[in-house]
């Protein structure tokens, strides 16, 4: 069981999501194929396709389209329950 | 050195020119590596350009056209909905382009032009001439506009929560002016200097709005991106009333802009918290030059946008925070307008309902 948390943070304005949820899937795989779908972003521009994700203390700022089958699968399942995030 | 430098590095996402080197024809294969090539100079550039002091910019100038005479210098390209840069050079007839939003991208980039030459003797965003380099049709359907270190790009939108990018001048003028801080104070993008980034162009881009439309400061809605968000009840930020741009969207929930320092956001300094809540805090500012702009009543240009434009070139500094900035708009109010003057008095009022 692997927890995994994902953030949309938009540009141009002030607005987050994050959707959160425990897959049944090896944490080892989930975590490489984040790592192999990561990307650097450039905090001014950020690019409106990347998505940040939290497995637990891990952290990755991934482009979806780079991910492998099964893990895509997972993170557009959490892509289209993005809630907005009222921060504190 | 602010530490944001280390992540300067992408403007376009990789996989796409990856894919298009890997998979595409054999033309295709050498457009994509002709255009990876591109990005990485590119991005080079503003690794570079993004380490040199404000005055090693000007020095510098990255210009892809000088003018000799002081003349705005705006081109205009699509992207056809692919993610090249600067794209196709778009044609126009005298002033006119075909291309709706290829017009909107002029229009607003003369404006702008405009607005720094005409009220400043700004002569473009580096004031060294430089060319005002517009790309629109970005991407398909991409939700975004910016300036990249260089020039604009513009997307064209989802069509269900965003219209065109193009749409709103005051976006157009707050992108542009981003280029204009990075010549200037360059202030660096987290926590406070971040917000006040983003506030000084959404300041500069609402008096852009509101000169190119004639509206004093009672007549302007203060809003920022009043068009490209979709709903007539939804804009993306008010600088009259941070918090109420937009209320139950289905999406987006309620603005979360605070207006105050007793509402000031703790944010983490990273991408997932908006390096501090810079998109978020701008909100303080934004009010305190409302209602300063307000209470010295008129166009707003003529007063607040003197003293703020004088801070920006003159006083504010990469890691300047928002006392700072309350003290430099202080300060320039006094120089330009005397320091008894109702205009300093309504500098420190604004500062004063926004609690800074």
């Amino acid at each position: 069981m692997t927890h995994i948390k994902l953030t949309k943070t938009e540009g141009l304005f002030a607005m987050i999501r994050s959707a959160e949820k425990t897959v049944d899937a090896e944490k080892q795989q989930v975590l490489a194929d984040l790592k192999a779908a990561s990307v650097e972003t450039d905090p001014q521009h950020r690019d409106a396709e990347s998505y940040v994700v939290h497995v637990d203390d891990d952290r990755y700022v991934i482009d979806p389209g780079k991910l492998k089958k099964d893990t895509k699968k997972i993170i557009n399942g959490l892509v289209k329950e993005l809630k907005p995030v009222q921060p504190k | 050195m602010c530490n944001r430098l280390n992540h300067l590095h992408c403007i376009l996402p990789p996989y796409i020119a990856d894919k298009l080197v890997d998979k595409g024809s054999e033309k295709n294969k050498q457009e994509a590596l002709e255009n990876k090539l591109m990005n990485h100079r590119l991005r080079s550039d503003r690794l570079f350009l993004a380490a040199l002091s404000p005055h090693q910019q000007k020095m510098m100038a990255v210009s892809p056209k000088v003018a000799k005479k002081p003349k705005p210098i705006i081109e205009v390209y699509s992207c056809n909905n692919l993610r090249s840069l600067p794209g196709t050079k778009m044609s126009k007839t005298g002033t006119k382009f075909r291309d709706g939003d290829a017009q909107n991208v002029y229009d607003g980039g003369l404006q702008t032009w405009k607005f720094y030459y005409d009220l400043f003797k700004r002569n473009s965003i580096d004031d060294q001439g430089m060319a005002m380099i517009h790309s629109v049709h970005y991407g398909k359907r991409y939700n975004n506009a910016m300036w990249n270190g260089r020039q604009m790009l513009y997307g064209d939108g989802d069509k269900k929560v965003f219209d065109s990018f193009t749409k709103d001048i005051d976006i157009i003028g707050h992108e542009l002016t981003h280029g204009v801080t990075q010549f200037t104070a360059n202030l660096n993008y987290e926590f406070q200097s971040g917000a006040l980034n983003e506030s000084v162009s959404d300041i500069f881009g609402i008096m852009i709005k509101q000169r190119a439309m004639k509206l004093d400061v009672k007549k302007s809605d203060w809003l920022i991106g009043g068009n490209v968000m979709l709903g007539d009840q939804y804009a993306l930020r008010s600088m009259k009333a941070p918090g109420t741009a937009f209320k139950n969207h289905p999406q987006w929930g309620d603005d979360p802009q605070p207006a105050t320092m007793d509402g000031y956001l703790k944010m983490q300094n990273t991408e997932e918290d908006d390096w501090g809540g810079v998109h978020f805090n701008s909100g303080i500012p934004n009010f305190a030059f409302y209602v300063m702009a307000y209470n010295m009543g008129g166009f707003s240009w003529e007063k607040a946008g003197q003293i703020w434009y004088a801070a920006l070139t003159k006083e504010l500094t990469p890691s300047s925070d928002f006392a700072a900035a309350k003290t430099a708009t202080i300060k320039q109010a006094g120089i330009i307008f005397g320091k008894a003057s109702l205009e300093v008095k309504a500098v420190k009022a604004g500062w004063k309902a926004a609690k800074v």
